[in-house]
């Protein structure tokens, strides 16, 4: 599957590179500096889990894997995040 | 769960997409799209405002007719299975009503924008060609296995995912209706929208228990014939 560095060097721009428009970037880049760090497929299960409020039931069709798949990576994905997160970091 | 996890997971649900660069965002990705198109035997699959297959099935619907009796057959069984099958669903609290306006205007999702985007550009603008796939159709897969799900993605909130799946199950009858239109809702057809239906319904249903279980919304709204009926005008036929 195709990254979206991949898709920008093919010319896909997608556009959100602009004004900070009073959000925290520095806060927002952390954040996403941080998931970057997490493997796949453990980062998918952690950010559909977490992020999107998926139910692991709901992941495991979307993805097409067993729902017990599914809940192994979330709790391997937990790991690593938990793992790069300095302790008492609040982010 | 650790506190340092939970506040990482509500400062990361925080990160938005403002509504410029959401426009933005599709903007280029439509443009994208356009600008390198799937090929067929040298043909492109889509044009910037249709799709190949959509003009080709206004024109298979505008070249046959179907009679009256016909036409009041096949919507009778549409509405007396909707009857039958209510799918209801709750509005979500007033102050979360801006949701469903659009998901561009949603908090960003990472996974789903970014398999949309690698989606519709990876496949080469397949998913667009599909989106008016009909079952029999080789992009009908495409369309309920992929674009749907991803739209079921793009939808965050119990309140619109529940929605979402309504939607759903109303473009299901709405196919069925075109087909038995243009004389092509034959067995197999028939078959592969009614398993679909089926799956899709207690889909919808689940979803609603959810939303019974967690008390929310205010307002319950059935998916009556009228909506199975405004829906099916919605195609323009």
């Amino acid at each position: 599957m195709a990254s979206l560095e991949t898709l920008r060097e093919d010319g896909f721009d997608p556009g959100v590179e602009d004004e900070a428009l009073g959000r925290d970037v520095i806060a927002e880049e952390n954040v996403l500096n941080v998931l970057k760090d997490v493997e796949e497929p453990y980062r998918t299960a952690v950010v559909m889990r977490f992020i999107e409020g998926l139910e692991p039931r709901e992941i495991a069709e979307a993805l097409g894997e067993s729902a017990n798949v599914v809940s192994v990576r979330i709790t391997r994905g937990l790991k690593k995040l938990s793992s790069l997160l300095p302790d008492g970091e609040e982010t | 769960m650790e506190k340092r996890l939970e506040a990482f997971f509500a400062a990361a649900r925080g990160i938005r997409l403002t509504a410029g660069e959401s426009l933005r965002l599709k903007d280029n990705l439509d443009r994208f799209v356009a600008k390198t198109p799937v090929r067929v035997r040298g043909e492109a699959c889509h044009s910037a405002d249709m799709n190949r297959s959509e003009i080709e099935f206004k024109a298979s619907v505008e070249a046959l007719r179907v009679t009256p009796e016909e036409d009041r057959a096949m919507e009778n069984a549409i509405f007396a299975f909707v009857k039958a099958h209510p799918v209801r669903l709750k509005e979500g609290e007033e102050e979360e009503r801006w949701m469903d306006f659009s998901w561009l205007l949603q908090p960003m999702r990472f996974m789903a924008v970014t398999a949309s985007a690698v989606l519709l550009v990876g496949a080469g603008g397949v998913a667009y060609a599909s989106a008016s796939a009909l079952p029999g159709d080789a992009l009908y897969s495409v369309k309920v296995n992929v674009n749907e799900e991803i739209e079921g993605l793009l939808q965050w909130s119990p309140e619109s995912r529940a929605q979402w799946r309504a939607r759903r199950v109303a473009r299901r009858l709405a196919e069925a209706q075109a087909l038995a239109e243009v004389g092509q809702l034959d067995d197999v057809r028939a078959n592969s929208i009614a398993r679909l239906l089926e799956r899709q319904m207690n889909d919808a249903q689940g979803g609603l228990k959810q939303l019974e279980d967690a008390g929310a919304g205010v307002a319950a709204v059935t998916l009556s014939a009228e909506a199975v009926r405004r829906s099916i005008a919605g195609l323009g036929l």
